[in-house]
């Protein structure tokens, strides 16, 4: 279990609590966060008395997304990842499923919890925390809120997006697949991302509230709502967005850049993750 | 008729209107039609952008005109006009299905065609002024299911059955278009979209169209596409039913 993930859970209350803790890196996900998380959804997951999971961030950011630091490492442990080279296809391909997509993966086990899932957004709510948005039941963003995937504009549309379709609209998802866009709060609200804007001073009272409101449905109600739920997803082939993104994912890890394209792996083997941030930024920016 | 220039990995299309779409001009649909194909084959393109050099980028088509292009299509229905704007290989499937991201830039009226086509860009920058009339009534090819992917169900039905116009805040607020553009400002927005596209990887240009293209196949839209032959045929028997419409009677 990762410090940087807290896991409470209060049978009297029935709400169970996943908590981000890193904020000296914004906290970015580690792989063993991702773990860690997986972890803590297990556990809430199998206490019958619980009934909502809450999910929020310590300090001012929900996450900037995954950590960069830790991005070579991703395909390190599975089958022909290890290669000096370039890790393996299939290397690329299990490593993906198994962290984010497939059936044990974060996302796919989030969008399949049995429990009722509320997130407090606030800050940066980057990649991870877009797909955290999309994921959970219910969104409640502090007006500090920003959703965003910075990492699709560096190598292009890799993730599952059927849900965020689904949820803004095609248009709305391509300006934020394409173009780079960064989402305010109140954009976010606007567009069908999120549920409620709050001010950041209301964000934890308000989810505490909702999240108590949601207890008082009966457990069986609950299962059978999420139940429909997923049954509804599979016929929206949301399902099939997510297992397409695992394939999408092993190609986007396998890029050709032609000269004067940025690569951020590039840059962060010559000049440092601190570097290549900046090198980023000054990259993107209008 | 057609214009096309090329910089910065961004190729703009320059077209008078979009009104011969609307009454299924055979070689306007095609001539359309290749200029996106090829830039859509360029390795040297990311994003295109398609403007008209007019005022309205797609003014409506009279009663007659469109009665007059219905007689026009009616031996051609699974051949010519499918091939040129209902088929994989037609003008529409080549901007939804694209390799490149496709920006539509709108002013003034926007009606039947020109809608269609803002629907099967990836994005749209319109003017303040511009409004957007449904293309359903008029063309057999529309697409339901990706009007419902762009504004939702309950929009696009509404959009479908009244007939009526959206002006450019409406369909901002319906998710139709993405930026309302200052007056004069219009080509400026577009190309700033285009721009920020063109900073994405050759690779990932590609590769994100054919994960937004899975997503469109299993949503129905390529079915929907398929449609469109059985709908020009139910749309031929309503024109072959109504009295001819006198020269430019309104719609």
């Amino acid at each position: 279990m990762s410090a940087h993930i807290r896991c409470e859970s209060d049978v009297a209350s029935h709400i169970g609590r996943i908590v981000i803790q890193r904020p000296e890196q914004e906290n970015a996900f580690s792989m063993a966060m991702v773990a860690a998380f997986r972890a803590a959804l297990t556990r809430l997951e199998n206490e019958d008395a619980i009934k909502v999971i809450v999910i929020s961030a310590a300090g001012g950011n929900l996450t900037r997304g995954f950590d960069p630091a830790e991005v070579e490492q991703i395909y390190k442990a599975a089958p022909g990842g290890s290669s000096r080279k370039v890790p393996s296809q299939r290397a690329r391909l299990l490593a993906l499923d198994a962290l984010w997509w497939g059936p044990n993966g974060l996302y796919g086990r989030l969008l399949h919890s049995p429990k009722i899932t509320i997130l407090a957004a606030k800050g940066l709510c980057h990649e991870v925390g877009l797909y955290l948005a999309l994921y959970c039941d219910l969104v409640f963003a502090a007006d500090s809120a920003r959703f965003a995937n910075p990492r699709w504009r560096h190598v292009g549309v890799d993730g599952d997006i059927s849900m965020l379709v689904a949820a803004v609209g095609l248009k709305r998802a391509k300006e934020l697949m394409y173009c780079g866009f960064e989402w305010p709060a109140r954009d976010a609200l606007a567009y069908g991302l999120i549920d409620e804007v709050v001010t950041d001073a209301a964000l934890d009272t308000t989810v505490a509230k909702v999240a108590t409101l949601c207890t008082q449905v009966m457990r069986d109600g609950i299962i059978t709502e999420k139940h429909v739920v997923f049954a509804s997803l599979a016929k929206m082939q949301i399902n099939t967005g997510l297992a397409t993104a695992a394939v999408v994912g092993g190609w986007a890890s396998n890029l050709h850049f032609r000269e004067g394209e940025f690569n951020f792996l590039r840059e962060v083997k010559h000049s440092g993750i601190d570097a290549a941030l900046k090198a980023s930024d000054d990259y993107f920016k209008d | 008729m057609i214009a096309v220039t090329q910089a910065d990995a961004v190729a703009t299309i320059t077209l008078p209107d979009c009104r011969p779409l609307s009454v299924h001009d055979l070689a306007y649909g095609l001539e359309l039609r290749d200029a996106i194909r090829d830039a859509a084959d360029s390795d040297d393109i990311k994003a295109i952008v398609i403007r008209s050099s007019g005022g309205d980028f797609s003014p409506a088509a009279s009663l007659a005109e469109l009665a007059a292009a219905a007689q026009q299509r009616r031996d051609k229905i699974w051949s010519a006009w499918h091939a040129a704007y209902a088929a994989s290989s037609g003008l529409y499937q080549n901007v939804c299905f694209c390799k490149k991201v496709v920006i539509t830039a709108v002013s003034g009226q926007c009606a039947g065609a020109g809608s269609f086509l803002v629907l099967c860009s990836d994005l749209t920058v319109a003017t303040s002024d511009a409004t957007f009339e449904s293309p359903f009534a008029a063309l057999p090819e529309a697409n339901l299911v990706l009007a419902a992917l762009t504004m939702r169900l309950n929009r696009a039905k509404s959009w479908l059955l009244s007939g009526g116009a959206l002006t450019a805040r409406e369909a901002f607020d319906a998710g139709l278009i993405n930026v309302i553009a200052q007056d004069g400002e219009l080509d400026a927005r577009a190309l700033k979209l285009a721009r920020a596209v063109t900073r994405m990887p050759l690779d990932g240009v590609a590769m994100s169209k054919i994960n937004v293209e899975t997503c469109l196949d299993a949503q129905g839209v390529g079915r929907e596409f398929d449609m469109a032959g059985f709908y020009a045929v139910a749309m031929q028997r309503y024109w072959d039913a109504v009295p001819a419409p006198a020269a430019g009677a309104a719609r």
